[in-house]
């Protein structure tokens, strides 16, 4: 994985100060206006990698297949209509009649461009398919992607790859300059891009022409408005100036959905929310009986109660809804300051002091390492806590700064792990701040997409998920469910479980 | 030879007004938090109690409570020493050095005072904020570089209106009189200048106090000043904003505190002047 490919392992969510965004009534029926919180610093479906970015990009192209958000392990036809898997080539045929946004249509030497692009850019998601070896035309309705060694995942991941136009590529792409897809975008999907007007909101117009099907009384035109503040955002949708909002401070979201003209949009999507990194490299952390007794002490029903109960306790790095997940046969962890206090004595470290860095603009961040040091408190250890812009705050860890970090966990892919391991667990991924390495997990991960058999595929799985549970390199405060208010005169708004947090303007409608 | 001596002394000043009384007592509560903070305050300020999570004002929290069920009272409590503490220190460290320098210059006269006051003029011209982020970033976040960065900006204040003091005053009767006696500059200074600059000075670091807080308090509410979980009344406010909507009294009481304590100094700071003046 080359420079920072692996960024979109985990859902950055990089929130800024207060920015209120003066705007129109969200009341008429057939306007949508969404509260993202941020501006995207690109719209081009290669480089994209932050949810507001993604506002734009999976509303406007489409993907070669989509998946079943209540039931990630199935997938369904999108722009590709059927495929299927030898060996190391996967064949796609593709769905006849689909124009883009401009008129020119849909076909195979459109998914070789796109591809080609994405891989050669390097950016955004193209970690989710850096397994790519050579994409070939062999119709204009099929097309045939070589992978590098065999992998079962190639089909689930392209579920997030959107699909651009080769004529585009051929005339904006290269050295002309790649800037034209960062500020323009048209695709195939639901919705057309209309305008971006800076610092204030993006304008998406409904695709008559789209091949999928919209529900009753969608909305023809999406306003996707920029408010970077989480309490503007939450007061603004309870107003009814948004119909919709990202990132609802989750107290602040509760309460709204339990008003009246509102409920709640419940889902599984977070991998951890937060996870504390231990610096493996510098004392008192890289003492693993050390690590395992600040795992003991940690007060989890603490972090469970501050998200109101709307949490469970994580057993490893996976959670229990992924498909083939171990979670359901791995021991609770839970805390034990008797167990603490032992594994404390076994590491020879007391009174030890530790630093710990958190990214500043998370509130469950910061309470997590309050947690942590009135937890460490109890059996003798010193946890000090400075809050950081993000990339200092990984920096200080990274640069043995810090002895902890602390970060929220998704996964984009909806079947493979493989991928989330790479970025957090293995040498060199961009989010093992705290340098953690092992080799059979190396090797574990790297052979995993080969493995056609899925009940060996999950053995595996296990494995990998008790080799990192057992090196005390991650405390998991908890897993939180996504909370989405959602006005009673909207309807259709469902939680994608590998995307935090997403939304598809081609399901909603009015009532 | 009477004319000679020097006769003339400041006149003692006292706070006074209808809002001066109220305004010591708001000092002397402080002050008493900031000394006795475990005599006043009813519960520890960091150790968490989920049971009691955002819950609002009553009898057993008069401020309510925070996200870890923190009695907010008692963390205002236990916060006012290193609120008040700091701008206290900041305006005490600021009027030492400014009044020195102020009062060195002013007696040294032509050009080692011109370039002593374009060193002045040089630390006034630069942004309060940029210096902390700098500081900051040079000896890391806390109280510490937030009370060495604004003490920086704080000094030359000092030092600019006790020069202008100092050279008014040594035009002044008295002071001839005790240089015609062949009185030693240093002397002059300390008998004869410096008791004159005091009241001067006395208001303004009254008045200051109020201001350095608000300045401390600001620059940890933007994430330079004190680290979680120290109950510094800034990094109180930045840390209530995510609940804004569902738990008003979390950013309210904090709030009131700084604005009680900046207008109780400010007041004060007013009826020394006016007290000076008339």
């Amino acid at each position: 994985m080359k420079s920072l490919s692996g960024i979109a392992g985990t859902a950055l969510l990089l929130m800024a100060s207060a920015m209120g965004v003066n705007s129109a009534s969200a009341q008429d029926a057939t306007t949508f206006v969404y509260a993202d919180a941020g501006e995207p610093s690109t719209i081009d479906p290669a480089k994209a990698n932050v949810n507001w970015e993604f506002t734009v990009t999976r509303n406007v192209y489409d993907r070669l297949v989509d998946f079943d958000l209540d039931d990630p392990s199935r997938l369904l036809p999108a722009l590709a209509t059927e495929w299927k898997q030898d060996g190391k080539v996967w064949t796609f045929k593709l769905r006849d009649g689909v124009t883009f946004h401009d008129g020119t249509p849909f076909d195979a030497n459109d998914v070789k461009a796109t591809l080609d692009r994405l891989l050669k850019v390097g950016q955004g998601q193209s970690y989710l398919v850096d397994d790519i070896a050579s994409v070939t035309v062999v119709d204009p309705k099929t097309v045939q992607i070589e992978t590098k060694a065999p992998t079962v995942f190639l089909a689930s991941n392209l579920s997030r790859i959107e699909m651009m136009s080769d004529e585009d590529i051929a005339k904006h792409g290269g050295e002309a300059g790649e800037a034209w897809f960062s500020e323009n975008a048209n695709g195939t999907g639901p919705y057309a891009f209309v305008a971006w007007t800076r610092g204030t909101q993006i304008e998406l117009k409904r695709n008559d022409k789209w091949w999928g099907k919209f529900p009753e009384k969608p909305f023809d035109r999406v306003l996707d408005r920029f408010v970077t503040d989480g309490a503007n955002r939450a007061r603004g949708l309870e107003g009814g100036e948004f119909d919709l909002a990202n990132f609802v401070p989750l107290d602040e979201a509760l309460r709204i959905g339990s008003t009246s003209g509102f409920h709640l949009v419940e889902g599984n999507n977070l991998w951890a929310w937060p996870a504390i990194y231990l610096n493996m490299d510098i004392p008192p952390t890289n003492n693993k009986d050390f690590r395992n007794a600040l795992v003991k002490a940690f007060d989890y029903n603490a972090m469970v109660q501050s998200f109101q109960g709307k949490a469970v306790v994580g057993r490893g790095p996976i959670p229990a809804w992924f498909p083939g997940s171990p979670e359901k046969d791995q021991p609770e962890i839970k805390t034990d300051l008797e167990a603490a206090k032992a594994a404390l004595a076994a590491s020879g470290l007391s009174n030890a002091t530790m630093k710990c860095s958190v990214p500043a603009g998370f509130p469950e961040f910061r309470f997590a390492a309050t947690i942590l040091q009135a937890s460490a408190a109890q059996i003798g250890v010193t946890v000090e806590i400075e809050e950081l812009p993000f990339v200092e705050a990984i920096t200080a860890i990274k640069t043995d700064k810090s002895n902890c970090f602390v970060l929220g966990n998704a996964n984009l892919s909806p079947q493979d792990a493989t991928k989330f391991f790479s970025a957090h667990y293995l040498k060199g991924g961009f989010f093992n701040s705290g340098k953690f390495e092992d080799p059979a997990l190396q090797e574990l991960i790297a052979k995993l997409p080969s493995v056609s058999d899925p009940a060996e595929r999950a053995a595996m799985l296990k494995q990998a998920s008790d080799i990192v549970v057992d090196s005390h390199y991650i405390i998991w405060p908890a897993r939180p469910v996504t909370v989405v208010p959602e006005p009673d005169r909207i309807g259709g708004y469902r939680i994608d479980p590998a995307e935090y947090i997403n939304a598809r303007f081609w399901e909603l409608y009015s009532k | 030879m009477s004319a000679v001596l020097p006769t003339a002394r400041p006149r003692r000043s006292r706070p006074r007004g209808v809002l001066a009384p109220v305004a010591l007592l708001v000092i002397v509560i402080l002050i008493a938090f900031a000394l006795v903070p475990g005599l006043i305050a009813p519960d520890s300020p960091v150790a968490l109690n989920m049971a009691d999570r955002l819950k609002p004002p009553s009898f057993a929290h008069l401020f309510g409570t925070d996200e870890g069920g923190r009695d907010i009272f008692s963390r205002v409590v236990f916060g006012t020493r290193y609120s008040l503490g700091v701008a206290i220190a900041i305006v005490f460290a600021s009027a030492l050095f400014g009044v020195v320098y102020g009062a060195v210059s002013g007696m040294a006269r032509g050009s080692a005072d011109n370039v002593m006051m374009r060193i002045v003029d040089l630390f006034f011209g630069f942004p309060a904020l940029v210096l902390a982020l700098a500081v900051a970033a040079s000896i890391g976040r806390g109280l510490g570089s937030v009370a060495l960065s604004l003490t920086i900006i704080w000094w030359p204040g000092y030092a600019r209106l006790v020069r202008g003091e100092v050279l008014r005053l040594r035009e002044r009767p008295h002071v001839e009189a005790a240089r015609a006696l062949g009185v030693s500059n240093l002397t002059i200074l300390r008998r004869h200048i410096l008791p004159f600059v005091a009241q001067e000075v006395n208001v303004r670091v009254t008045t200051d106090i109020g201001y350095a807080l608000v300045a401390v308090t600001a620059l940890s509410f933007l994430g330079l000043g004190a680290n979680s979980p120290t109950p510094e009344w800034g990094l109180l406010i930045r840390d209530s904003r995510p609940y804004f909507g569902s738990a008003w009294w979390y950013l309210v009481f904090p709030g009131t505190m700084i604005m009680l304590t900046a207008t109780a100094f400010s007041l004060i700071g007013d009826s020394l002047a006016a007290r000076r003046g008339g």
